[in-house]
């Protein structure tokens, strides 16, 4: 047993260093994620000010990224939501290694498939968010197939406490709740103790009956209490702190602080509109390709399903919620991260065998050998095609090594202040986050969150040594605080005297010169 | 002059007893070796009124005794050294010189027990009188029982003396508390502030930590819940023949109400009568219960003692008591009104048989048949369900101390003896004595098999009970941490810190909630503003005034730290109070679980009684009246 163990911890760091080392060749090739580099800039800032705690709290998206990564420090070689995600997929994938071999009835392929799909391999080399998404969609359709077995509290609970946990990394889990009512409505018949025979049986003794209709519909709701409970309490909570700490329930979404998010890097750039118009037209099915790419072993387990009805249902309900919540919000949702909900749900299904299940003949091995290798392929070809930046920049540095115009500008910011004197720096710090992490020791910035921000976009040669602003050419030019606030005083002709000190192609970076 | 009776006449033609019946009762006599009547009696052939009645319309005088004035007889030894044999043939010899010995008994007709007795005390017996089974049965255990009681209040003392909780504090207990707090005293002095901030995130901390501790141990528990340790078909193969003797313990204090009640609900257990061997503890003093049995109309099927006038007057000393006079293999405690699973003593025994013998009690989970009595039962089978259903079977998967329930707790009979029984001097002798148990490297173990009680309905009757629990919770703390060490050693680290968290943390929870809160309510009423709106003819700010000294002891980081731990705490314990009646199916109790923050202040209030009352009156028994509910079982699944 002990050594079993043993066996079990050794391959999970196995795994979590192969994906580190792959991210890390990966980031070498021109690879790189803002995600990463906006979850380790707000570690920086979270004492940095007076406020700062309690606004990374409110305004840092996905917290749950911000606090698992915040377990790694600060490593300089690379960023800690690295390791974390190395870490987290690591552990998913030894997980599901160790499960098939040592259950019969899962086919061995399926360890080829977890071991190549590129879903997987990005989660666990990505340094976003996408590492908890499939963690968080695995655990849960993996817990609700465990339900629909036992019926038990525990599973409820645990799927309580996983949706109240992973509302720290995005408040729409709270969706999936929806998504358990049929599986709830159909499981209470089941439920009912003493009577037997099939499902139209049960229905229509239980509908018939005035206490088992009772004690069907109580146990119903109770059941959507019980799991929405944690989250929805948790949300209370988080809203009860805004209201006394910020004095708005809402502070977190309506405050300017808020608007750090809508740099959230999974947010495709207006300059790249024409490349993904044709995914995000009203009329347009291009965006079933995406979508379909990544379903594949999902949609097989529909057909799949061994018995177990619920599986097959679930399959099909998780598809059409992600085809609704996707066509209404392609520009936000048609991303790894929300498609995570359908390969999360494949693993799970792919895995999940009651233990009465007889194993599974041989062509059922073959046809999932098979769908697991088209699988694999499709998942590829949608990182090739993927209207996300950093999905699609995956796949190319795999392929070749990229020109990294971007990185290359961050080692410049960190060239260049690395040869200046310590000073004040006048940031827009949304924009320039990732810069802002390779500062030396020394410097200090006016951003966002620092008390004197407005003041020093006032009287900048006050507050200020050096002024850092985005060129025309930078996607983000119109968001930029700061170079706003300059062309107003050049407007207001109040000069401010700056010396070009360095300049690329997206950014200026200015000495101020005093009075 | 002695008169002629005869089991006929008496019992068949005045009782009304059938051949069958006398029969089956002369059977079980000689099985049993007991006297004829005690079977008639205990075993539900005859009311003890019946048989007054019998006796009346015999023409015989009832002797009734004098209590104060009952002396030992000169060869009482013999007596006290044979007192079952005197108690199974229920004589009493009152006067005995070297020629004369005058007795009372019970059965004038059973002529093998007065032979018996003759034997052992060597003598004829000259003239007797006759007496009720209950006077006579009282006579003996007054008279005889001295030494029996002796060990049942001393027996831990005398066995295990750092065990006893005859000691509340002890010296380096107080020596202990005692530089604490001038430690405490001093820094506050001389550093107010960091003192007070450190103090508050200290009991902060680990007041999340207990509770956070149990919600952990509930999610476990449940993880376990599908889990059945014995399945119907183990049930099923159980052949009577097999079963062995079980004792069950009844320990009762002016409980008349509930005495009717009782024989109906041990009539239902499915288990062989003759081999149960079902005792009904009475208190000497208890005058009512003492009158309810011996006014019963109906035949009963418990064998009563009679316990000897001792302090401290507690159920623990009140079992020990009654196990001297045990016959069974197995052995457990129902309280007077319970309502048990019918299976459940065979539950118990096919359990036993399956684990292994270091397995020395296993407890059954407790519940409430008048949950939907008041808001009162409500919250009350709320914590029950949770505490019996997911902790205690939290604390089992864990492998760590469980401190048993009340009742229903079912235990190999031997090893109860050799762990010396319950600690008399302690209030909840019950939790104390599972903490033992683990520490003699015996385990506990719990059995999905419940047993309905009454749930208390009354606040006052509420407070009385919590406030005797928590005080032995207190009490059990302190025995057990005399020596922290040598406790470590006995239980290892997961057994030390479960202790810690779950019976120190249960009590400390209690006792620190109200403060915390009150602080913590206090700094948010002057955060809202709604001091200045009230004095609305002051324009200064007198809130912020106020919030500038408090935050100087409470700065904003800790207030979001308190609000965090509160509102997470007590959500935590709503959320396990709702899965836990979740399971049992009570849905309409569910929502009853959110005010669960409002039954912990009830149990601070208590918690602050049972501390004072640790310190003024520690062995102090706080009586809970029972048989106040108009419900009846409820279909509790």
């Amino acid at each position: 047993m002990k050594s079993k163990k043993i066996i079990y911890f050794l391959t999970w760091l196995l795994l979590s260093c192969g994906y580190l080392m792959l991210s890390y060749w990966l980031q070498q090739r021109g690879y790189y994620n803002l995600e990463s580099y906006f979850i380790d800039y707000k570690k920086l800032i979270t004492l940095m000010d007076e406020d700062s705690l309690l606004r990374t709290v409110y305004f840092t998206e996905p917290f749950l990224l911000f606090l698992g990564s915040s377990l790694f420090g600060f490593p300089k070689f690379i960023g800690s939501t690295y390791i974390f995600n190395a870490f987290i997929i690591g552990w998913l994938s030894n997980h599901l290694i160790h499960k098939s071999i040592s259950n019969q009835k899962i086919p061995s392929y399926l360890i080829v498939y977890i071991i190549f799909s590129p879903v997987i391999v990005y989660a666990g080399i990505s340094g976003g968010s996408l590492a908890l998404y499939l963690l968080f969609h695995y655990l849960f359709f993996t817990l609700v197939l465990k339900y629909t077995e036992t019926y038990s509290v525990f599973h409820l609970t645990l799927l309580s406490i996983l949706i109240g946990v992973f509302i720290l990394l995005n408040l729409e889990v709270l969706k999936l709740i929806l998504l358990l009512i049929p599986i709830f409505f159909f499981s209470s018949f089941h439920k009912a103790k003493g009577i037997s025979g099939s499902f139209y049986n049960r229905a229509s003794l239980i509908l018939s009956n005035d206490s088992q209709r009772r004690k069907f519909f109580s146990s119903f709701f109770s059941s959507i209490f019980v799991v929405a409970f944690i989250p929805l309490m948790g949300l209370t909570t988080f809203l009860i702190l805004n209201k006394v700490f910020a004095g708005s329930t809402f502070y977190f979404m309506e405050s300017y602080g808020n608007n750090w998010n809508s740099y959230s890097t999974i947010f495709p750039f207006i300059a790249e509109v024409e490349k993904y118009s044709p995914f995000i037209a009203s009329n347009t099915p291009y965006y079933l390709f995406s979508f379909l790419s990544v379903s594949l072993l999902t949609v097989f387990q529909i057909f799949n399903y061994g018995g177990v009805k619920a599986k097959s249902i679930l399959m099909l309900l998780a598809i059409l919620f992600l085809l609704s919540e996707i066509q209404e919000f392609k520009i936000e949702k048609l991303n790894i991260q929300y498609l995570s909900l359908l390969s999360g749900a494949g693993i799970a299904s792919a895995f999940f065998f009651r233990k009465d299940f007889q194993k599974p003949s041989k062509l059922n091995y073959l046809l999932i050998s098979i769908i697991a290798t088209l699988g694999i392929y499709l998942q590829w070809q949608y990182f090739n095609i993927s209207i996300q930046e950093n999905e699609n920049l995956f796949a190319k540095s795999i392929v070749d090594p990229q020109e990294g115009i971007r990185v290359k500008s961050i080692d410049s910011f960190e060239k260049t202040f690395k040869k200046l004197p310590s000073g004040r720096i006048l940031i827009d710090d949304a924009i320039f986050y990732p810069e802002l992490t390779t500062l030396p020791k020394g410097f200090v910035w006016e951003g966002h969150f620092s008390s004197s921000y407005q003041q020093a976009l006032q009287i900048p040669e006050l507050y200020a040594d050096y002024v850092v602003m985005t060129k025309s050419t930078h996607p983000l030019y119109l968001d930029d605080i700061v170079a706003t606030a300059f062309k107003r005083l050049d407007l207001l002709q109040v000069r401010t005297s700056l010396a070009l000190l360095f300049e690329d192609d997206f950014m200026e970076i200015y000495k101020i010169q005093k009075k | 002059m002695r008169l002629e009776y005869y089991r006929k006449s008496l019992f068949q033609e005045k009782a009304k007893l059938n051949t069958i019946q006398i029969e089956e009762i002369e059977r079980l006599e000689r099985k049993l070796k007991q006297s004829f009547l005690k079977i008639a009696l205990n075993f539900g052939y005859l009311s003890r009124s019946a048989w007054r009645q019998t006796l009346i319309d015999s023409d015989i005088e009832l002797y009734q005794f004098d209590y104060n004035s009952l002396l030992p007889i000169e060869k009482s030894k013999l007596i006290q050294e044979n007192l079952h044999q005197f108690l199974d043939a229920l004589i009493f010899p009152i006067k005995q010189t070297d020629d004369q010995l005058h007795v009372i008994l019970c059965d004038p007709s059973d002529g093998i027990n007065i032979n018996r007795i003759e034997a052992i005390l060597g003598q004829k017996i000259n003239s007797f009188e006759i007496a009720e089974d209950l006077d006579v049965l009282k006579a003996l255990h007054v008279t005889y029982g001295a030494e029996y009681l002796d060990k049942a209040v001393f027996g831990i003392y005398d066995s295990d003396r750092e065990s006893c909780a005859i000691e509340t504090f002890t010296k380096p207990q107080l020596y202990f508390l005692g530089i604490l707090f001038s430690i405490g005293l001093s820094f506050f002095f001389f550093f107010p502030i960091g003192t007070a901030i450190t103090i508050n995130i200290v009991l902060n901390l680990l007041l999340f930590i207990s509770i956070s501790f149990k919600f952990v141990l509930t999610l476990y528990g449940s993880k376990f819940e599908v889990a059945k340790k014995i399945n119907p078909d183990e049930l099923e193969a159980i052949d009577d023949k097999e079963l062995p003797f079980y004792t069950i313990l009844l320990p009762v204090f002016k409980e008349s109400e509930v005495i009717h009640k009782l024989v109906y609900n041990l009539k239902n257990l499915d288990y062989p009568l003759e081999k149960l061997d079902i005792k009904l503890l009475i208190e000497s003093d208890d005058e009512m219960t003492y009158n309810a049995v011996k006014n019963m109309n109906f035949p009963c099927v418990f064998e009563p003692v009679i316990i000897p006038y001792a302090q401290p007057k507690t159920k623990p000393k009140a079992c020990n008591y009654g196990l001297y006079f045990s016959k069974g293999k197995y052995l457990t405690i129902y309280d007077a009104e319970d309502i048990p699973d019918n299976n459940q003593l065979k539950l118990v025994y096919t359990l036993f048989k399956k684990i292994s013998e270091e397995y020395v009690v296993v407890q059954c989970a407790l519940n409430y048949f008048n949950k939907k009595e008041n808001i009162l039962t409500r919250l009350f089978t709320l914590e029950y369900s949770y505490w019996f259903d997911y902790m205690l079977p939290g604390l089992d998967n864990l492998d760590v101390p469980i401190p048993l329930g009340g009742t229903s707790n079912h235990f190999r009979f031997d090893k109860l003896m050799e762990l010396g029984g319950w600690d008399g001097f302690n209030v909840t002798e019950d939790a104390d004595l599972g903490l033992r148990a683990y520490a003699k490297s015996y385990k506990v173990t719990v059995l999905d098999s419940t047993t309905l009680e009454e749930a208390n309905n009354d606040f006052f009757n509420w407070i009385r009970q919590r406030s005797r629990w928590i005080k032995g919770y207190m009490q059990t703390f302190l025995v057990h941490m005399r020596n922290p060490l040598k406790l470590y050693k006995k239980v290892g680290l997961k057994g030390f810190l479960s202790f810690q968290f779950f019976i120190g943390g249960t009590f400390f929870t209690f006792l620190v909630y109200p403060i915390l809160l009150t602080f913590l309510l206090f700094i948010l009423f002057l955060y809202t503003g709604i001091l200045d709106k009230m004095v609305f003819w002051n324009e200064i700010e007198i809130s912020e005034i106020i919030l500038d000294n408090v935050r100087l002891f409470f700065p904003d980081w800790l207030v979001i730290l308190s609000v965090f731990n509160f509102v997470v705490g007590n959500l935590m314990m709503i959320y396990v109070n709702m899965i836990a009646v979740f399971r049992r199916k009570a849905y309409s109790l569910m929502l009853f679980s959110l005010i669960n923050p409002f039954y912990w202040l009830m149990h601070s209030v208590s918690a602050y009684k049972g501390l004072i009352q640790l310190i003024t009156k520690p062995f102090y028994w706080e009586k809970t009246n029972h048989g106040l509910t108009k419900a009846t079982k409820g279909p509790v699944q």
